[in-house]
């Protein structure tokens, strides 16, 4: 298996190392098509937001350099207008962040559902994410690109709008002031792309730092156990301690380039003050060609007014930078899982991954309702396996081969070889959750001999009734032993009559009690009692094909007979892999790998 | 204003880390005030016609800005370092807390909760403390001393403008309880959702298996919603203060726009708008001055509502911290050590140098009782049992006897209800045990790692490799391409459980400690590899107290002492004597090799 940043690295286009930073956020930006109209809409709520503000400042400039230079007292709609600005700014300044916050939010919660998609394909693919990095990108990561859901559009569109209004109103006033602000504006926008690259290159590493810490975490907690039993508690603290500066530093660095590209965009403003100011006292030298200076303190706050958003805009654009990490990730996975879904895994059929909806869309049609078709009228008969040539290759681990094998319905066969056999793939592999690189799998009814189909032809949900897997990478769920016994199992299909009685099967009814809760991992339960009720789980399904993988080994061996015992009685067909010969000697037939 | 008193109580921790945040933040914001002032002098300059005064205000408006870029670099590096510290001393406290023995038990701790507080709730405390407080409190430094400057230039207006400033910091506190409330919803939503995502990450296999997918969807799908409900909530709350917020400072603001123009063209020049100042009385840069200084006055507040993200996660970060112990500093030592303290005893006098690898005595468990809570019955009543150094002791017994409750006791990890355990007539100590546990636990990093995970820092290649070979790994290590620097993926999913249940072996060899309990350590071994692991452990077992629970005929059989565990007691088998022991070992050996 190869680790998240092989899984990476072997797809193309890896966004980080393209040559255009400003891609991930664009291809985020695609995916979020559908809310083209609220964030048009809170980008023309922001542009009033800001004109009402130019208007209160404006007006006020105004009116105190009338007073000031004339001696003149506005008249009574001056007072109106000033008034009703404030309302309306304030009215908008709420709206503004509530539309926008509220769209960023949502968002967040659609592409957190993408994500999960992608992972579940993942799996099938073979290169699983450490769950440490994936909960990273799908709750750390998204939450941070909030700021470019929120903001950054609308923001966009206002300031470029206001921007127009206000450099306008100054031209009409004297179009030198006009032509200054105007070229200043342009230089504040073009400052955005100050640094880019570094800022760019600090954001990755600050991310790829904080997703080291963020697995190693995970791992410390995961093993908690290991790490209390040689008491490395202070190892992983200081440890954290270590990630923790790390991500600082890089940290460090992308915001103080962040502060000194916006301290230039101040220095870009007071220039822009200066030159107005200048402007304005180049009447002592010839006063008709300038400003009344009555209106002087107007011209003023109105490039100032003109030029504030377009700062925060480019502001805005400056603090993406470090977050094209993020972005990026985000859309790695996502644009990763379209492509599976669209494609399906390279030469193997025209079939998408399982369990990913074939058209992952914004809205909720991806949580596909159960089908008509019915499991349980599907006959119970067993199903046999035709391996035929079958082939895997693993990245970096080389090729597995394996015999011919020909499992007849109902028989029950014991399959033994070497530590390192490729047995856990021959289970991924009949089971159809990885698809083999060269090679057939077919399972077949009695009634059918020799027809049959391979795992990706029958229908996922009969699949994944029919045939159980127990092995030792099966895991138990948080939540009640009822509720992990019906895992997967179609509504309504099992009564409390079956999960009593596979309880009772597997010996499990005389330490729990259906309602008891199990805890993560069913970390309550000692390793036999787990792989215990990993088998309840498997037969009470009424499986045509029952896979097992070493489920005995952590049983003593009163309780291994038993549960031998249960698994020989059972009509269905059953792969057991095992090394131990007690396991072997009850099967029908033992094929070496 | 989210202001919240832990996170407040946590800054005065960091006094001088905080204080000098914040100095730096109002150095910053004076550059403000005198930019603002050079600019009415400027206007003032161009009422008056001079020409040469102007030009020195716009001199002192370029040098405030220049020192702007340099203080904000400052202040930046200033909330990097303290941040650093925070980050560090929260993450420390939080693993303290997270890393305990009791959370092994219980059924309520779960593994993408507790990450998602280390990692995300930590960095929330960060940006809240660095960035959203130093805000709040230069609000309430430099707010006062802006409204007395405005007194020295039109009291009315100070007073105003006092009252402004005054509601917008105190009207919003009324949200404050209820905002909490919101925020500690919010938080539960987005640790349910974290904790399920990570949960379903790491079983997804489990989940493709049983056709589990869809329904997780659907699970995950409900919790993703109510936290978008829920974040929407509590900002809808939080926006209603930035809303207030918005109003008095566009109403103080444009009142003291008002009181300007009045003080330059009332009717009442000398009334109740007069200055204390009467140099200034008949000047217009006074008045300029006031539109100027009311819009500084406000800049403070302004700013803290900029940081509305930054205190929101503050706000957000501060439940999870709170039930992960953060807060409770008298109850955690920062530095000490970290095991239950009940079985990290023995000062330090007590306890000399302990040679590494050789027990100083027997390890004795006598009349150890043990029940766990919520249960009916007790697992372990009145064990009794004694383990001699250089022998090999197995324990077996049905599964969910307690013989890994015996462990755990063993370890310190759980306290017996009764009864003691001693190594040489004293409590054993943490770094004196090397486990390997039944589930292989590893980190996803390189397989070096993994062994050297409890080794002393300066372990050499050859004992590396020797452990390895003991342990059966020689012929994984041929055939890895990178030998001991291949990375593992998480969980140790790239390797097969045999192979992991090696390097676990490897790894307690490399701990070099004289007491190591085996927790099945051959169960998913083949016969072959079995023996070469149990030789290996035989050679290692010189000296040292080696403690085996093992089912397995073979594990059992070169046994020199064998205990099975019924009805909570320990039942000894026969016994080997010493001689016969050294004769089978060096027979075995000569066998082998």
């Amino acid at each position: 298996m190869s680790t998240p940043t092989d899984s990476a690295s072997t797809h193309e286009d890896r966004p980080e190392e393209t040559d255009s930073p400003g891609r991930p956020l664009l291809v985020l930006l695609r995916i979020l098509r559908p809310m083209t109209v609220p964030m048009l809409w809170t980008g023309l709520v922001s542009w009033a937001g800001w004109l009402s503000l130019m208007a209160i400042t404006v007006m006020g400039a105004w009116g105190v350099g009338h007073a000031v230079v004339l001696g003149t007292l506005p008249p009574s709609e001056f007072w109106w207008g000033l008034g009703s600005a404030v309302a309306v700014r304030v009215l908008l300044t709420w709206h503004e962040m509530d539309v926008s916050h509220s769209l960023a939010y949502r968002v967040l919660d659609l592409l957190r559902m993408r994500l999960f998609d992608s992972y579940a394909a993942r799996v099938v693919e073979g290169r699983q994410a450490h769950s440490g990095d994936a909960a990273s990108t799908a709750l750390t990561d998204l939450e941070k690109l909030e700021f470019f859901y929120a903001h950054t559009i609308a923001q966009m569109v206002s300031a470029v709008l206001t921007f127009g209004v206000g450099a306008a109103a100054l031209w009409l006033l004297d179009p030198a002031m006009g032509a200054a602000v105007l070229a200043l504006g342009a230089v504040l926008m073009a400052s955005s792309l100050l640094l880019r690259r570094r800022m760019t290159q600090a954001g990755r590493q600050q991310q790829e730092e904080t997703n080291r810490l963020s697995r190693f975490i995970t791992d410390a907690l995961g093993n908690a156990r290991d790490v209390l039993s040689f008491s490395l508690t202070d190892r992983i603290i200081e440890e954290s301690a270590w990630h923790t500066a790390r991500i600082s530093h890089h940290e460090r660095r992308a915001a103080l380039m962040e502060s000194l590209a916006s301290g230039v965009r101040d220095l870009l403003t007071v220039t822009a003050l200066l030159l107005v100011l200048l402007l304005g006292l180049r009447r002592s030298a010839s006063p008709e060609s300038a400003v009344a200076p009555e209106m002087m303190a107007a011209a003023v706050t109105l490039a100032m007014m003109s030029l504030a958003p377009l700062i925060g805009a480019a502001d805005t654009l400056g603090k993406l930078h470090p977050l094209q990490a993020s972005a990026a990730r985000v859309a790695a996975q996502l644009v990763d899982s379209a492509d599976l879904a669209a494609i399906g895994p390279a030469g193997s059929g025209p079939v998408g991954p399982r369990s990913v909806p074939q058209e992952p869309s914004l809205d909720d049609s991806a949580d596909v309702e159960p089908t008509d078709h019915d499991p349980a009228v599907a006959s119970r008969a067993s199903w046999g396996v035709l391996v035929s040539g079958l082939r895997h290759r693993h990245a970096g681990r080389g090729e597995l081969r394996y015999p011919d094998i020909l499992v007849q319905p109902g028989e029950h066969v014991a399959l033994t070889g070497p530590s390192g056999v490729g047995k856990t793939t021959l289970v991924n592999l009949v089971s159809g959750l990885w698809r083999p690189s060269a090679g057939q799998v077919t399972l077949f009814d009695a009634k059918e001999t020799g027809l049959g189909c391979s795992p990706h032809e029958i229908p996922e949900e009969e699949l994944r009734t029919r045939v159980a897997v127990v092995d030792q990478e099966s895991r138990l769920f948080r939540g009640t032993v009822e509720q992990n016994l019906r895992l997967g199992a179609p509504e309504g299909s099992l009564t409390e009559a079956d999960l009593h009685g596979a309880l009772a099967a597997v010996g499990a009814d005389r330490w729990i009690r259906l309602d008891d809760e199990l805890g993560e991992t069913g970390l309550r339960l000692s390793g036999g009692q787990r792989a215990r009720l990993c088998l309840a789980r498997a037969l009470v399904r009424r499986p045509a094909l029952l896979i097992l993988d070493e489920v005995t080994a952590s049983l003593d061996a009163e309780t291994e007979a038993d549960i031998t015992a249960l698994i020989r009685s059972q009509k269905c067909t059953v792969m057991t892999i095992s090394h131990r010969a007690s396991a072997v000697a009850t099967a029908d037939r033992v094929i070496a790998l | 204003m989210m202001i919240v008193p832990e996170l407040v109580r946590l800054g005065r921790a960091h006094r001088r880390g905080f204080r000098s945040v914040t100095l730096a933040l109002m150095g910053v914001s004076l550059t403000h005030l005198l930019q603002a002032l050079a600019v009415a002098g400027t206007l003032a300059a161009v009422v008056h016609q001079r020409p040469g005064l102007g030009a020195v205000c716009l001199g002192g408006l370029a040098a405030a800005a220049a020192m702007r870029l340099l203080l904000r670099q400052y202040q930046q590096s200033l909330v990097s370092a303290l941040g650093t510290t925070v980050r560090q001393q929260m993450r420390s406290r939080v693993l303290r807390r997270a890393l305990v023995p009791d959370r092994l038990h219980d059924v309520r701790s779960r593994a993408g909760s507790a990450r998602l507080t280390v990692v995300d709730a930590v960095d929330g405390v960060d940006t809240y403390l660095t960035r959203y407080l130093p805000h709040v409190a230069q609000v309430a430094l430099l707010c006062p001393i802006l409204v007395l400057a405005m007194a020295a230039l039109s009291p009315a207006a100070a007073v105003a403008l006092g009252a402004f400033v005054a509601s917008a910091v105190l009207a919003p506190r009324a949200f404050n309880r209820w905002m909490a409330h919101r925020s500690d919803q919010r938080w539960e939503s987005y640790d349910d959702l974290s904790a399920d995502i990570q949960e379903s990450l790491q079983g997804m296999r489990t989940l493709q298996l049983l056709g589990a997918v869809p329904g997780r969807r659907r699970v995950l799908r409900a919790r993703s919603t109510r936290l978008h409900r829920e974040t929407v909530r509590t900002m809808r709350t939080s926006l209603w203060e930035t809303g207030i917020l918005d109003l008095m400072i566009q109403a103080g603001t444009t009142t003291a726009t008002a009181l300007a123009i009045f003080t330059a063209a009332g009717p009442q020049p000398q009334g109740f708008l007069a200055t204390p100042l009467a140099a200034i009385a008949e000047d217009p840069f006074r008045v300029f001055a006031m539109l100027m200084l009311a819009s500084e006055t406000f800049r403070p507040i302004r700013d803290v509502s900029q940081q509305w993200h930054a205190g929101f996660l503050g706000l957000s970060a501060l439940g999870p911290l709170r039930e992960h112990g953060a807060f409770d500093v008298d109850e955690i030592g920062e530095g000490i050590a970290s095991k239950a303290g009940d079985t990290a005893v023995g000062p330090p006098t007590e306890a000399p140098e302990v040679s590494p690898g050789s027990a100083p005595g027997a390890l004795r468990l006598q009349d150890v009782h043990h029940q766990y809570p919520q249960t009916v019955e007790p697992v372990l009543r009145g064990i009794e049992a004694t383990v001699e150094p250089s022998r090999i002791t197995v324990m077996s017994g049905a599964s969910g006897a307690g013989k890994s409750t015996v462990f755990d006791i063993i370890l310190g990890l759980l306290t017996p209800t009764a009864g003691s355990v001693t190594l040489a007539n004293r409590r054993p100590r943490p770094m004196e045990i090397a486990v390997v546990s039944q589930t292989p636990s590893l980190f996803s990093s390189t397989l070096r790692d993994n062994l050297c995970l409890a080794a002393p820092e300066d372990v050499d290649e050859q004992t590396l490799l020797d452990a390895c070979n003991d342990a059966g790994l020689t012929e994984l290590l041929s055939t890895l391409p990178d030998g001991l620097d291949t990375p593992i993926a998480e969980g140790g999913a790239s390797l097969s459980r045999g192979q992991a249940q090696r390097v676990a072996i490897a790894r307690a060899y490399l701990a070099d400690r004289p007491v190591m309990l085996l927790d099945e350590p051959t169960s998913a071994l083949d016969e072959d590899t079995a023996g070469i692991v149990l030789t290996g452990l035989r050679e290692r077992a010189v000296g040292r107290i080696v403690l085996v629970i093992s089912h397995r005929d073979d594990v059992v059989q070169m046994a020199d002492d064998h205990w099975t565990l019924e009805n909570g007691q320990l039942r000894r088998h026969g016994v080997a004597p010493p001689a016969a022991v050294a004769e089978v070992a060096v027979a075995r050996q000569q066998e082998d090799t």
